[in-house]
């Protein structure tokens, strides 16, 4: 679905904001990007969005490599993702159902599609009985979840979310992983860039943590590598020795992983990443 | 494009328009005073030009004789008209017929002249004279000057280069403001539109996040500087037709001889033109801004 290959992007002004970052996202994952300001987060995604292009490597969406597309073709590669901000980005002048209405219109909808399909994302999202209030008339969680069900209405295959808690009430934004999880449960792949550790912790997805434009952590790599020490130790009398040793090389890679995270916790992947990226975090305050 | 679009995009285009008045109303209306000047200029250099083509067409010089002159001397002035060597052609115009003449151009105003036929008639007897050669001009008109009965001559060949002349300065100086004028015009409408696209950012980074495509985007910004542009046009038209009639009414009344271009068979032209030009000049002053706006900052969806 998303793929990143030796990706390295340098800007004008000479800040590297990705150094060789290597990457697959499967379709129908679930990813958390964490990391502290100025990591690359926006880089990453504005990589997949084509809003920049890489200097070095390849970034493929769907089988497509987007390094170099053609301006022509990014409207096209965009309709493949729903992207979900911050600042919600909803138009205040128009109601609950024309915001998503719009979404649909700006690429082409008929209006008996539109009118089939609004409807369906608002009750999606809890908002059907919304549908005729305005954005400044509703709290920030729900407001989010107008900003969701745009996203969705044109039915992406994937929905890129920018720290879509940053402006919700904490309570609030468990509702809106919620969603998303539900969404991404349907088989939508979601990537979701958070600074909220509580909500990394409690949704068990896989977690990659940027750093200084490298990934320094990535869940799934460190559960794979322990999957293979595992099956391999646990099956030593038919494996010759060159198998133990490597079996024995990718158990202590694993635990140095752990061991620089400075993880004093039982240990769990997300733990170990989490804590490295509130070490991070703290070194940055 | 799909039909259900286009409708979309127009009622964007006006939203756009009212949204942004202002300066919508700046823009027209400094599009109308730069058409408004086009058509005056090209209307005054018509006439110009076929008041000179009549004039230097015919060749002819028309000398007035002595009111209440008995038609026994009149005619004694045209024979020795005729004798001077230089002139080829030599033809009485009774003040009847010029009267008659002067009707016939007037056309329905003309009937103002009703009741002064007659001993009424204001107007002199004439001789209208071309010659052979009109590098002898001076002598010749000299020599009839000398004939007794001879009033005064219309001297028409200062009155070309003189037209030949206003016509000149009116070109060049229509054409340089035209020029300033259209600049300004198209810097105008880019800004308007410049304004809408700034006022719609949030718009049209939405646009972009979901994947419109950059024509898309584009159009309303363009039906709104082509709005502006049919409007100025349309009003520029309306003012200069009813100004034309008007000024060649005025001028017939100070001037009843001289003849002003009848536009009236050029109205569905003239019409259709100033439609065009203003439909372009919003059309380049939309593209302007909104290609400079996309090319910058219109990719940008996440920041």
């Amino acid at each position: 679905m998303i793929e990143f290959r030796n990706v390295s992007k340098v800007y004008n002004n000479g800040t590297e904001a990705l150094h060789n970052i290597n990457l697959t996202v499967e379709k129908g994952e679930f990813v958390f990007i964490v990391g502290s300001s100025g990591a690359g987060k926006s880089t990453f995604l504005k990589l997949i969005t084509c809003e920049e292009h890489p200097n070095e490597g390849q970034v493929i969406i769907d089988g497509e490599d987007v390094s170099h597309i053609r301006k022509g073709k990014i409207p096209y590669v965009r309709r493949k993702m729903g992207l979900v901000f911050q600042d919600f980005r909803l138009i205040d002048h128009m109601t609950v159902y024309d915001n998503v209405a719009f979404a649909m219109r700006v690429v082409g909808a008929s209006p008996k599609m539109i009118k089939k399909r609004v409807p369906y994302i608002l009750s999606l999202v809890g908002l059907q009985h919304k549908a005729k209030h305005y954005p400044t008339e509703m709290s920030g969680g729900e407001r989010q979840r107008v900003g969701l069900a745009r996203a969705l209405v044109n039915n992406p295959s994937m929905i890129i979310a920018d720290e879509p808690t940053g402006n919700i009430d904490p309570a609030l934004s468990f509702e809106i992983v919620d969603l998303l999880s539900e969404i991404n449960r349907r088989g939508t792949t979601v990537l979701m860039v958070t600074h909220e550790h509580s909500l990394v912790k409690h949704f068990h997805k896989r977690i990659i943590q940027i750093h200084s434009g490298e990934i320094v952590a990535d869940t799934a790599a460190i559960a794979r590598e322990q999957q293979a020490a595992a099956a391999i130790s646990q099956d030593t009398e038919t494996v010759d020795r060159e198998a133990i040793r490597r079996a024995k090389e990718a158990r202590q890679k694993a635990d140095d992983e752990a061991r620089r995270l400075e993880s004093t916790r039982e240990f769990s992947a997300t733990d170990a990443v989490l804590a490295g990226s509130e070490d991070d975090e703290q070194a940055d305050a | 494009m799909k039909i259900h679009n286009i409708g979309y995009l127009f009622k964007e285009g006006i939203k756009n328009l009212w949204k942004n008045r202002t300066m919508s109303i700046a823009s027209i209306g400094v599009l109308i005073s730069c058409l408004l000047l086009t058509g005056c200029a090209v209307l005054i250099s018509m006439n110009l030009t076929s008041m000179m083509s009549s004039i230097e067409g015919n060749n002819s010089v028309t000398i007035y004789l002595n009111e209440g002159l008995p038609s026994l001397s009149a005619i004694e002035v045209g024979e020795q008209i005729r004798s001077i060597e230089n002139i080829s052609e030599c033809n009485f115009v009774p003040k009847d017929d010029a009267l008659a003449d002067m009707m016939e151009r007037l056309g329905d105003d003309g009937t103002i002249l009703n009741g002064l036929d007659g001993d009424d008639n204001f107007l002199p007897d004439a001789y209208t004279i071309s010659m052979y050669d009109l590098s002898l001009y001076d002598d010749t008109m000299n020599q009839i000057q000398a004939i007794e009965g001879v009033d005064r001559y219309t001297d028409y060949s200062h009155i070309a280069t003189m037209l030949s002349n206003i016509d000149l300065i009116v070109r060049v100086a229509s054409l340089a403001i035209i020029v300033i004028l259209g600049i300004v015009s198209l810097f105008i409408i880019s800004n308007t539109v410049k304004v809408t696209m700034f006022s719609r950012r949030t718009e049209i980074s939405i646009m972009k996040s979901v994947g419109a495509t950059n024509g898309f985007v584009r159009i309303p910004f363009i039906v709104e500087g082509m709005i502006i542009g049919l409007i100025s046009g349309g009003v520029s038209v309306t003012v200069l037709l009813l100004a034309y009639d008007r000024a060649v009414m005025a001028l017939y009344n100070i001037v009843p001889f001289l003849t002003a271009v009848d536009i009236d068979p050029y109205i569905g032209y003239i019409i259709a033109a100033y439609a065009v030009v203003g439909a372009l000049f919003g059309l380049f002053g939309g593209s302007i801004s909104i290609g400079k706006y996309l090319n910058n900052e219109g990719e940008n969806a996440v920041a």
